[in-house]
């Protein structure tokens, strides 16, 4: 019974996507698009009291269920996929491509639902599997070079990806006994090669420092809707990965912990720059998330550092990821809305609330989840002892705030440019005001809830959710900002081009291609691809030969004696 | 000579006269192209391993082992069908091609295909309308 | 029905060995109904072989005793004829059910013509009571008997088109075949001569390391390795099974050559296993190694899809060779084995059963001409599309979970101090990028522009069945750990 439950939540988004994939003319199965993700919604609701179903009939040994880490991870991607479905049925609805587009949709969706769920390495890497290759589909929806080049470099990473993940699982199911179960893996304790495999497997998925590099370039080049969930839920599932494998025992793991502290840090304040010198939108949106799973990075490097407080980090980095997850989805969507703007009144107030809350809930403002996230993975560290560099943790943390607030208002500065020539639509898309509205409203109402469900336990409620520690940031982002005002606020081109390491990467593929190309007669390689060609039709010609000569039954004869031969002198030398 | 003699006693006899057929049926399966001369080579194989097993069956003391009598005979009725099921091919390979060898070498690409799925596939060889009609 | 499970399977195993002969005998006096006979009796014998597979389940608790035997006429060993049934025989017997069924389909579509039909369905249903009787078998000269029914069905179901090249084909087929019978014929003779019994389980407790029985496996063995056309005995596959038509292809490749590997691993894991030595398991990983590369770069030669599909067998069955070193150092490894021989089969007879499909529309399989063809036919190209993935060993495939136990196996064998494992885990993980070269040599063309041009009308079977069975492939993985669990119902096994 608990199998099926738990079955049910990747499989109805499957099921759905055969049908639209099956009879993409029927359009009455479209609309079920968004309430594909309501049964992990209700998983994540109940899900807490269902126990894990061991289905060992299935694979090898699938065992699915749900932890609390689980929980808040799947009420985060279902809420946020609910969402977004939302909004692409109406944002897709006269592209005469969107079958193609839903069924993409449905099938990462599935991915990443079954990978919350599953405990156990193999079908834990299938659904991640199932998640990067189908948003492969959502990347290049658009058909536009920008897209294709977007999605190439996605897909190179993400088979790269696949590749190390799977190499990293294998050693560690190796190290673990071969117990497949992914606690069993995280308590075996992963080291050396199949470590670094998974971290950098992982790494790749939830945008690390550096090999970010996709992030930039597959976030603007998607619709509107699959960046929502791009950045706000499926590059979690990095993080997710990491939370689960990862050695986050009481011994911690010092190196590995400094390691992603560092990077983490670093990917913070630079995504911050990089972000701020972008001039489109979606760029700048897909920066502050490069820069936010820095921080988040950190936090999960610091539970390495700090064994003692895992318990309280990681929950504090789940915080983290949901706050940002909800925020995050509210700003794409906000971009996908610029020809939605009002003409003026209640609406039109909605209409830039919508956009600036999330943004504010980023930045840390006060009595936002921001405040919540940020205060819950900075409270351990005021009165740790940590040695080195690592002392000044808290205060860089805290001052990431400030890049995260010009990042906001560059962001909404660009977003506010991008309506200047767009005229007020007859008629207000219910649809995408509801999804929107809701993603943004999560920056107030989770919050509050939280305290609400769990009041803190030595201090008043609103305590947790305000401080000068978030203020003082902010404001020097505002200061900032002004400053930079008139230097930077019209620029349309980026001053930094997009995707920055993907330049020189590129720069050096095409290089190279041009040096083979034009590579001098000197080097003995054969100029002419009809030389190639050549060499190929020999190879060709003398395979024939040889399976001729195999054919022969002379040759068969000699072969079946020297088969036996061989066969009698090993048997016989030992 | 009184070696000689031990050796050739019937117990062993027989057996190494079999695997000395084996090994000539093998030669021959090689080296002849006639298909009817290989098929033949074949049953002398077949021949040298009946032999081994039915000298291993006479080894012992007293009556010999009926079991290996009844292997044999069973045996030999499969190579009997496995010979007529070979020079049926043998001849219809000569109708086909006019000679009994086999043809050289792996399938040719540009060999044509003859797919008796499609429709309008028509009796392609003179056995073949023989055989319809 | 009071009776146990267990109770009723010795029922049950001569009930499916008669019903399987029952439909040959019928359908060959009869031949006038035999599709009919075929078609239903397809389905029947699917249905019988899940009730077995069910029963045998219910009834079979420990592994030590699992296997059922059944003394045909109540004589018992070592005079009478022993049928055996263990976790190793069920596995097999319910892939070539779901290989044979999905054939069977098939051809109804495929062999049309009222005459060829009188003449095809009779020779099948020999060779799939051939094959269940090879399965069953208990004894050696048993299984030379059904080894020989097998073949000659086989053969004549080659030569069924008529071509030279099909005759020539089967003519080399038999050969090879006849001479590779004849060896373990000697082989078993040897055997006999020195215990004096012929049941494979009374065999494998009298063995004892000695000449004769080292003669006798190398004898064996190599009859074996020309009949299940491992490297580099393998050159009468591609004219057989290039030749042959479609479903005829289908059920070669994917059940009669893993029926020849399964009397290998049978022997190895029971009475020879006490012969082998380390430099015996390297030297059939080193042929394994090259058959890989040979097959692959046939495959990547050839000018024709079938061929293709063929030499992809050659290099496929390489793994299967592989896994013996793999076997010395961790004796579970043989269940992986079986079950990437599982997922091979079902794979590549969908892979063979697209291609006639594909021929049929075509009116040949010159894959340079095939462009519009493969354009227009997106289902069939999508089934071997999908098949030729769990061949490469993509995720979401069988193909992904065996060869990611090999790779295991491997990596267990490279832990074990073991040096030329790196070679057997670069081999394993190399040969899926081998195989995404030939297989994209085959459905490439669907995505190039060009005209379409869809051809020849198929049937629905013809249309339908091919993704069927590749589906059923892609899906095979799911069920690995039932397939694993029913591999441990051996006993003897390690």
């Amino acid at each position: 019974m608990n199998a099926l439950i738990w079955l049910a939540i990747p499989l109805v988004p499957l099921l759905l996507a055969v049908l639209i994939g099956l009879r993409p003319h029927r359009t009455r199965f479209n609309r079920w698009l968004p309430w594909a993700a309501l049964p992990g919604l209700a998983g994540a609701a109940v899900g807490g009291d269902v126990e894990p179903a061991a289905l060992d009939w299935l694979m090898l040994n699938t065992l699915l269920g749900l932890d609390p880490l689980g929980q808040a991870f799947l009420a985060l991607t279902s809420g946020l996929w609910l969402a977004a479905g939302l909004f692409a049925l109406s944002d897709r609805q006269d592209d005469p491509l969107r079958h193609r587009f839903y069924v993409f949709w449905l099938l990462a969706l599935s991915g990443n639902l079954g990978l919350i769920l599953a405990q156990d390495a193999l079908s834990f890497y299938l659904f991640f599997s199932l998640m990067s290759l189908a948003a492969y589909g959502l990347v290049v929806h658009f058909n536009t070079a920008e897209a294709w080049r977007a999605g190439r470099i996605y897909l190179i990473l993400a088979v790269v990806g696949e590749i190390l993940l799977f190499a990293g699982f294998v050693m560690a199911i190796h190290q673990a006994g071969g117990d497949t179960r992914l606690t069993a893996i995280a308590e075996a304790r992963p080291e050396g090669w199949g470590l670094a495999l998974l971290v950098l497997g992982f790494g790749i998925k939830a945008g690390m420092l550096p090999l970010h590099f996709w992030l930039p370039l597959a976030h603007p080049a998607a619709p509107v809707a699959a960046s929502a969930v791009l950045s706000g839920a499926m590059i979690k599932a990095g993080l997710l990965g990491w939370l689960r494998v990862l050695p986050l025992d009481e011994t911690g793991h010092v190196l590995l912990g400094e390691t992603l502290v560092l990077l983490g840090l670093s990917a913070a304040f630079l995504a911050a720059i990089a972000g701020v010198l972008q001039s489109r939108p979606k760029t700048i949106l897909a920066y502050s998330s490069i820069s936010q799973m820095g921080l988040m990075t950190a936090g999960a490097g610091l539970a390495l550092v700090l064994p003692d407080l895992r318990a309280w980090l990681l929950m504090a980095v789940t915080l983290y990821a949901v706050h940002h997850g909800f925020a995050k989805g509210a700003l794409f969507l906000a971009a996908g809305m610029t020809a939605q703007r009002p003409a003026a009144g209640a609406a039109r107030l909605a209409f830039f609330l919508f956009a600036l809350l999330p943004a504010l809930a980023l930045a840390g403002m006060p009595m936002t989840s921001g405040a919540l996230a940020k205060n819950t993975l900075k409270e351990p560290l005021y009165d740790a002892d940590l040695a080195g560099w690592m002392a000044h943790t808290e205060f860089a943390l805290t001052l990431a705030a400030a890049g995260t607030t010009l990042l906001m208002l560059r962001f909404l500065w660009r977003w506010y440019q991008a309506q200047r020539d767009t005229q007020a639509p007859p008629r207000a898309d219910s649809r995408r005001w509801w999804a929107w509205g809701g993603l943004a409203c999560m920056s107030l109402v989770f919050p509050l809830l939280g305290v609400a469900v769990a009041p803190p336990e030595q201090v008043p409620a609103w305590v947790v959710l305000t401080g000068l520690s978030l203020v003082w940031p902010i404001a020097i982002g505002l200061f900032l900002g002004l400053l930079a005002w008139r230097w930077a606020r019209d620029h349309e081109r980026p001053l930094l081009r997009e995707g920055d390491l993907v330049v020189p990467l590129e720069w050096l593929v095409h290089t190279g291609q041009r040096l083979w190309h034009r590579r001098p007669a000197w080097t003995g390689v054969g100029r002419h691809p009809a030389r190639l060609r050549w060499v190929r039709y020999r190879l060709r010609e003398r395979l024939e030969l040889a399976e001729r000569v195999l054919t022969r039954w002379e040759t068969i004869g000699l072969l079946f004696a020297a088969a036996m031969l061989g066969l009698y002198l090993t048997l016989w030398a030992g | 000579m009184e070696w000689l003699a031990q050796q050739l006693a019937p117990g062993l006899i027989y057996p190494t006269a079999g695997a000395i057929l084996f090994a000539l049926g093998l030669y021959g399966l090689i080296r002849r192209h006639h298909l009817v001369l290989r098929v033949l080579a074949l049953n002398i194989m077949g021949s040298g391993v009946f032999m081994v097993l039915l000298g291993i069956a006479a080894r012992g003391e007293g009556p010999p082992d009926p079991v290996a009598q009844a292997l044999t005979l069973t045996g030999i009725v499969v190579a009997v069908s496995a010979t007529a099921f070979a020079l049926a091919l043998v001849v219809r390979l000569a109708r086909i091609t006019g000679q009994a060898m086999m043809l050289p070498g792996p399938p040719d690409d540009d060999a044509p295909v003859d797919d008796i799925s499609r429709e309008e596939h028509a009796p392609s060889t003179e056995y073949e309308r023989e055989r319809r009609e | 029905m009071s009776e146990t499970p267990a109770a009723m399977l010795p029922l049950a195993i001569s009930g499916l060995v008669a019903l399987s002969l029952a439909l040959a005998i019928l359908a060959t006096i009869w031949p006038r109904q035999a599709h009919r006979i075929g078609g239903y009796g397809a389905v029947l014998m699917a249905a019988a072989v899940v009730a077995l597979s069910a029963l045998f389940l219910a009834a079979g608790p420990e592994p030590e005793n699992a296997a059922t035997r059944v003394a045909l006429g109540g004589w018992e060993a070592p005079l009478g004829v022993m049928l055996h049934l263990d976790g190793l025989s069920m596995t097999l017997l319910v892939l070539t059910s779901v290989v044979g069924m999905a054939t069977s389909l098939y051809s109804l579509g495929y062999v049309h013509d009222p005459i060829e039909r009188r003449q095809f369905w009779p020779l099948w249903l020999w060779l799939w009571a051939g094959l269940n009787m090879l399965l069953l078998s208990g004894d050696a000269f048993n299984l030379y008997i059904s080894l020989e029914v097998v073949s000659l069905s086989a053969v004549a179901l080659v030569a069924f088109t008529g071509t030279a090249a099909a005759v020539s084909g089967a003519m080399r087929y038999l050969l090879i075949n006849i001479l590779g019978s004849l060896s373990f014929l000697m082989g078993v003779v040897l055997l006999f001569g020195e215990h004096g019994v012929l049941d494979l389980v009374l065999l494998e407790a009298r063995t004892e390391i000695g000449p004769t029985e080292r003669m006798a496996a190398v004898l064996m063995t190599a009859g074996l390795m020309l009949k299940a056309a491992l490297f580099p005995l393998h050159v009468w596959l591609a004219p057989a099974h290039g030749s042959a038509p479609a479903p005829v292809s289908a059920v070669l490749s994917g059940l009669v050559v893993t029926g020849s590997f399964y009397l290998i691993l049978r022997l190895w894991m029971g009475p020879f296993a006490p012969l082998a030595t380390p430099a015996f398991g390297i030297l059939v990983g080193l042929l394994g190694v090259a058959a890989l590369i040979w097959g692959s770069a046939q495959a990547l030669r050839s000018g024709r899809l079938k061929s293709i599909v063929a030499y992809s067998t050659v290099a496929q069955f390489g793994y299967l060779l592989i896994a013996f070193p793999l076997m010395l150092v961790d004796s579970e490894a043989w269940k992986v084995v079986v079950f990437f021989a599982v997922v091979h089969a079902l794979a590549k007879a969908s892979v063979f059963l697209a291609a006639g499909t594909l021929q049929h529309a075509a009116g040949h399989d010159r894959i340079a001409e095939m462009g519009g063809i493969l354009r227009a036919r997106g289902r069939t190209v999508f089934a071997l599309g999908l098949a030729g993935v769990s061949l490469m060993g993509l995720p979401f495939t069988g193909g992904f979970i065996a060869k990611y136990l090999l790779l295991e196996a491997g990596l267990a064998t490279i832990l074990a101090g073991s040096l030329i494992g790196v070679l057997w885990v670069i081999a394993i993980a190399g040969g899926g990028l081998l195989a995404a070269g030939y297989v994209l040599r085959m459905v490439a063309p669907a995505f190039h522009r060009g005209p379409r041009d869809a051809g020849e009308a198929v049937s629905p079977w013809m249309d339908w069945v091919p993704l069927g069975l590749a589906v059923v492939a892609a899906a095979a993985g799911f069920a690995g750990t039932l397939t694993l669990h029913t591999l441990t119902l051996t006993p003897g096994a390690p």
